[in-house]
């Protein structure tokens, strides 16, 4: 028999969660997807869609000082990957109108009214506080023993809400503290991909960091 | 009338409705055609509108000619060790199951196809697509359409029982399984009226096998499009014309089903029947935008713990009132 089909190997077999046999298909994700924390490189075993293993890597890690106005744009481009992720493309837009809008600012005043009218919204669908309750729940534990910013604490809805609570506020939102990404594997075995990508989208992760060490002397 | 050349069904005595010349079926699919083209332009407005998402700036409701333009000039791709015949099967297949769901539905009280079964044909045609959007995911042999394909199924779990059980209520209610029988019984009181959680179900089961709104997963962008990831060029634009065939097919069954079929004043049955499809059509149309989807991997839980027991109490009131009645 022809092992590899076209050039391609044979995907392997191995035992799945129920017991059964199942292909394992070796998959990278990222650097560069939509709706992806920029450098992140995923090395996955997928079987089915079910992420059985997966090892972080990042690609370009660099402090990259923003001004305000970047910190907002960016932490509104988050919120539009977890809307887009949740397949709702109304509120994903109103986002992405609203970071056009942070980004052309500058330090100006933002749109507060804009902001908070998508706060609304987000907080008050039903069928979304469904669908992201309960994904992905991390103890303040872990985020502190995984390098995660502190605020991850919590389900994805529980994040979601927190990250458009702060793209709402009128203060200053200054840059996030830079995430390890070596734990960032850990958190999406055993989910689907449509669930992985959706935690990892609402982490709200402005920088990675390859290393742990550098966290650790930073916190103290 | 005389040219449309009138024969009595002889599967259906007492049929309420005449089986035009097999010729019309050129008809019917221009009409279906023609619902295709007026939800693509309103979706196109709608997204416009909403201002966000790919293709920002082209104007709305054009935006579907200019893709069908861009389609039709892009080069075919193809994949390593596609299964190329499958592939091309899944692809194009959901058109043809839309133009056979079409057949079974009366313009009034014309049909093309007046079968003893027309609910039962309908409904297996609509799990014909189950194979059609897998295969075109399996035959891509890439693991992002894979991986759509598998979503699809994980959603089709869930939506195809109650689905079924959704369009068993006007079939009981109409004591056939007659199209026009159920569009003819519908006399002063629609079934949508006193049956809405079936008509609500039934709604919920054409986005999904439309693989539309909160049912869209399967084409996600979070995987490079699903399962049309790979397709390209004309295969593309069969694969999209397909999906709102059965949107339109799917609006249009609701109005023999549940909206009384061609009854209405005024106007003729016929354009009822147009307007009415129109109307549910919209509705489908503007939802798309409005929700978010369904999480695959749990909708299965909505499917059987809420939609399924729903759609079988509102089966047995259903029945318990025929049989009153009766």
């Amino acid at each position: 028999m022809d092992m590899s089909p076209g050039g391609i190997p044979l995907a392997g077999g191995g035992e799945d969660r129920d017991g059964l046999e199942m292909d394992v298909l070796k998959v990278r994700l990222g650097p560069v997807l939509p709706y992806w924390p920029a450098g992140l490189v995923l090395h996955c075993s997928l079987q089915g869609d079910v992420v059985t293993e997966a090892r972080a890597e990042v690609l370009g890690a660099e402090e990259e000082a923003g001004d305000e106005a970047d910190a907002r744009a960016r932490s509104l481009d988050n919120l539009v990957s977890v809307l887009a992720l949740a397949g709702w493309e109304d509120a994903a837009a109103q986002a992405r109108r609203l970071r056009e809008v942070a980004l052309g600012a500058g330090d100006g005043p933002v749109d507060l009214r804009g902001l908070e009218r998508l706060q609304r919204r987000v907080r008050r669908s039903r069928l979304l506080r469904w669908s992201l309750r309960g994904l992905g729940p991390l103890t303040e534990e872990e985020v502190r023993h995984q390098g995660l910013p502190a605020d991850s604490a919590g389900d994805t809805y529980d994040r979601l809400v927190r990250m458009v609570d702060r793209a709402a506020t009128a203060s200053r939102l200054g840059d996030r503290p830079a995430a390890f990404a070596g734990h960032l594997g850990t958190l999406v075995v055993g989910l689907d991909l449509a669930a992985a990508r959706l935690v990892l989208a609402s982490l709200d992760l402005h920088e990675l960091r390859a290393h742990h060490a550098q966290h650790e002397a930073a916190h103290g | 009338m005389g040219e449309l050349a009138l024969v009595q069904s002889p599967g259906v005595p007492d049929s309420p409705v005449v089986t035009v010349a097999p010729g019309w079926a050129l008809g019917a699919v221009a009409i279906l055609g023609a619902l295709v083209l007026v939800a693509g332009m309103l979706d196109g407005a709608l997204s416009a509108r909403s201002g966000g998402g790919p293709g920002v700036g082209a104007s709305g409701a054009a935006r579907p000619f200019g893709e069908a333009a861009r389609l039709m000039r892009q080069r075919r791709r193809t994949t390593v060790q596609a299964d190329t015949l499958l592939w091309r099967v899944g692809g194009a297949g959901l058109v043809v199951t839309a133009a056979l769901m079409v057949a079974v539905i009366p313009l009034g009280r014309w049909t093309i196809f007046d079968l003893g079964v027309g609910v039962m044909w309908f409904n297996a045609m609509d799990v014909l697509v189950w194979a059609l959007v897998w295969l075109t995911g399996w035959g891509a042999n890439s693991v992002h359409s894979l991986v759509g394909g598998y979503r699809f199924l994980a959603h089709g779990l869930g939506y195809e029982l109650p689905l079924m059980f959704a369009l068993v209520a006007p079939a009981i209610a109409a004591e056939s399984l007659n199209v026009g029988t159920v569009a003819a019984v519908q006399d002063g009181l629609w079934f949508a009226v006193w049956m809405p959680v079936a008509f609500l179900v039934y709604l919920l089961g054409v986005a999904a096998f439309s693989v539309w709104g909160p049912f869209a997963p399967a084409l996600g962008s979070d995987i490079a499009g699903g399962v049309r990831a790979e397709l390209s060029g004309v295969d593309g634009l069969v694969f999209e014309t397909g999906r709102y065939a059965l949107l339109a097919a799917g609006a249009a069954f609701s109005v023999p089903m549940f909206l009384g079929g061609g009854a209405g004043p005024l106007l003729p049955d016929w354009a009822w029947v147009v307007v009415k499809m129109l109307a549910v059509l919209s509705l489908l149309v503007w939802l798309r935008r409005r929700l978010p989807a369904f999480r695959p991997d749990t909708f299965m839980e909505v499917g059987w713990m809420v939609l399924l027991p729903a759609v079988l109490v509102q089966d047995l009131l259903v029945a318990v009132i025929a049989v009153w009645r009766a």
